[in-house]
Order: structure tokens, then sequence, then C-alpha cells
């Protein structure tokens, strides 16, 4: 018969193999998330209809921030009601659209969870809102190589780009540097899909 | 109604602290039946001849860790409302440095500290003394190390964020890791 010891053993490394297929409830583009180029249609075809909250902290803040975001940072720990108190006194209210904005090391879900657990119906959040936001509208690029439907979106995310003050741009065959600008690009497709 | 159970309002401060008033004596109680409260099993485990202590704290670190992924998984967690304390890279390298300076030359660590102190150990009262004198002595001395206390900031960062890796994989390979540590654990104990 088997010790204690190794059935503990065995569960637990029967258990972290389930964990390897049964998903990741930290996965990003989760029903939560919205990409920079949603928040940007958002904000150019009903401005007062989304709110967004910048989470981060003063000086990211005060570095850069999207169009219209209102600063509501508080300590990583702050109970669910201060955040909720926080929302409202950037002047979110239950029936908006509320864009949490975080970054790297702020994780915009505790605020994100939090409002919805108060009510707040349509709550989204931007992870690294500020990388998205560079990528997607303030210097969005093309590839050489896109086809027709790539092309299409493109001129679309241009146009609200254009109107942001970005630069889009379509890379010809000598300027691209390889793999790596097609991978940039399906990232931020990827988020741009997220909505 | 999901956990965890304080930041969704099911009981207030008071209560949070009768909560952690019955599971830090709990804690105590498993620690000290486990041979925790004792200095020469503590120090065997850098003479790698008693790994006790790894054992103990890595077997606490993966059932965390499954008990925390499958509690999300099955939707009876809200892990984002879970804190998790923010990383500040090299003050807590240097703080890791020291905390295992003390350990290796009293023989405990703060928590095994207090056990033993209970059980009316002097090592462990020592021990404690000297923990409380250098808790008194950062605080007065902290204008002097706050530079160093603030630097190389990361947030709230996890393994999966760091690696960029998604939580089942950082599970999967914790786990591994923790079993083959247990199986080498065992192999210097039978040797020793």
């Amino acid at each position: 018969m088997p010790s204690a010891n190794r059935v503990l053993a065995a569960t637990a490394g029967l258990l972290a193999t389930l964990a390897l297929i049964a998903g990741d409830t930290l996965a990003p583009g989760g029903a939560g998330e919205i990409g920079a180029l949603d928040v940007a249609r958002r904000l150019r075809s009903d401005p007062d209809g989304i709110r967004i909250l910048d989470v981060r902290g003063d000086s990211a803040f005060a570095d850069f921030h999207l169009p219209r975001a209102r600063h509501a940072a508080l300590a990583d720990a702050a109970h669910l009601e201060a955040w909720v108190a926080a929302a409202r006194a950037g002047g979110a209210s239950e029936g908006d659209l509320v864009v949490i904005v975080g970054g790297p090391g702020i994780d915009a879900r505790r605020p994100w969870l939090a409002l919805k657990k108060a009510g707040f119906s349509d709550v989204r959040y931007m992870r690294d809102a500020v990388t998205d936001w560079l990528e997607s509208i303030i210097s969005p690029i093309l590839g050489p190589d896109a086809d027709d439907e790539e092309r299409s979106a493109f001129e679309e995310q241009a146009e609200i780009a254009r109107y942001f003050g970005g630069f889009p741009r379509i890379l010809t065959a000598a300027e691209a540097p390889g793999g790596d600008v097609s991978e940039r690009l399906r990232k931020a497709r990827r988020r741009g899909c997220a909505f | 109604m999901n956990a965890p159970l304080y930041e969704v309002g099911a009981f207030g401060d008071t209560a949070s602290l009768g909560f952690a008033l019955v599971l830090g004596i709990a804690f105590g109680w498993f620690l000290e039946r486990g041979g925790m409260g004792n200095a020469n099993k503590l120090a065997g485990q850098f003479y790698l001849t008693d790994l006790a202590v790894f054992k103990v704290m890595f077997s606490a670190i993966v059932t965390t860790l499954l008990g925390v992924f499958w509690l999300s998984e099955l939707g009876w967690l809200d892990l984002p409302l879970v804190f998790v304390p923010p990383t500040f890279a090299i003050p807590q390298l240097l703080g890791g440095v020291v905390f295992g300076l003390g350990f290796v030359m009293g023989g405990l660590c703060p928590g095994t500290s207090c056990v033993s102190a209970s059980t009316g150990k002097t090592d462990g009262l020592m021990v404690m003394a000297g923990m409380l004198f250098g808790v008194f002595a950062f605080n007065e001395m902290f204008p002097l190390v706050e530079r160093i206390y603030r630097s190389t900031p990361m947030g709230s960062i996890t393994l999966p964020e760091l690696l960029d890796i998604p939580f089942g994989v950082a599970v999967f390979v914790v786990v591994a890791v923790a079993l083959a540590g247990f199986r080498a654990a065992e192999w210097f104990e039978a040797r020793a």
C-alpha cells in the first residue's frame, strides 16, 4: 500500500497536470478586457458615454494618459468599496461604459472586479493601456505582406489614429525588419478584436 | 458569495482580526507539532541533514497554489481580488540575505522563533528579542535606508505575468519543481 506522502504527491502531480489543460483564469483577452482601438472608437463616436479611470501611479499618469482619462489611483490593497468610491468621484455611474486603465505592475482587474460587484453593468479593463494605445493609435503600422482584408481593417484604424493625432504607416518591403513586425501586428489585431 | 470573503464584505475588520488570531494559533500549533520550534532541526537544512523546513514550506506553497488555482477555476474564488504584495527586487533580495544570515545564526526564523518561545525555549526568546530590536532599529533608521527600500519597484507582479506564461503552466512548473525537490531532499537525508 502506498504511503500517505506518495498519495499526496501523486494527487498534487495530477492536479498540476490538469491545470496545464484546464485553461487560464488570468488569461488576457477575457470577457473584461478591451483594446485601445475599441476604446478609441468609443471615444470618437460617443465621448460622453465612456468613463476612463486611470489607476496607475501619479507620475505614470502625468507622463502619459489616454484622452479624457481621470486619475483614480489607490493603494494596491485598497478595499473594494474604496475603488467604487474613487470611480464615482471620477464621474462614473452604473450605466456607463467604464474602462479601467492599468499598466505594468498595476493590476486593473482588481478595481474592474470591484465595480462589477458593485453593480456597474459595463466595466472593462486595459492591462497595459499605454503600450496598447501607442502601438494601436499613435503609431500603428501595417506590414508589406498584409492581405486585402488586413489593409481594409487598417484603413479604418488609420482614420481613428489620425483623429487622435497618430501617425499610421504602411511599411514597404525595404522598411520591414522581419518577423518581429508581423508578431506585433498580430498582437495588436488580437487586442483590437477584444471588444 | 465568492471568496475572498473579507474583500466582498462578508465580515468586517474586527471579525477578520479574530480569524487571523485563530488561524495564527492553528499555524503555530502545526509548526510546533511538526518540530519547527527546534533550532537544531531547522539548522539541519543548512547542512542537508534534515530538510523538514524545505518540505514543510514547499508543501504549503503547493497546497496553496493548487487550492487557489482550482478554487478560481471552479468560480469560487475571485483571484483578482486576492491581494498580491508588491515586489521591490533589490531591497527584497537584500532582505532575503539578512533573513538567511539571521536564520542560520539563530537557527530560527521569525515564525518559528515565536513557536519556540511559546514552548519556553530560551533560544526562541532570544531570537524574538533580536527580531523585535531589528524592527525597532529599522524603523528608527528608515530615513537612511528609504532610498534602497523604495528602489526597483515592480508592482504586484506574479510569476505568470513575469514570465508571460499561462497560470496553469506556472502551476505545473512549480509543482514539478517541488516534487523533484522532495525527491532530492529525501536523497540528501538518506545520505546524511
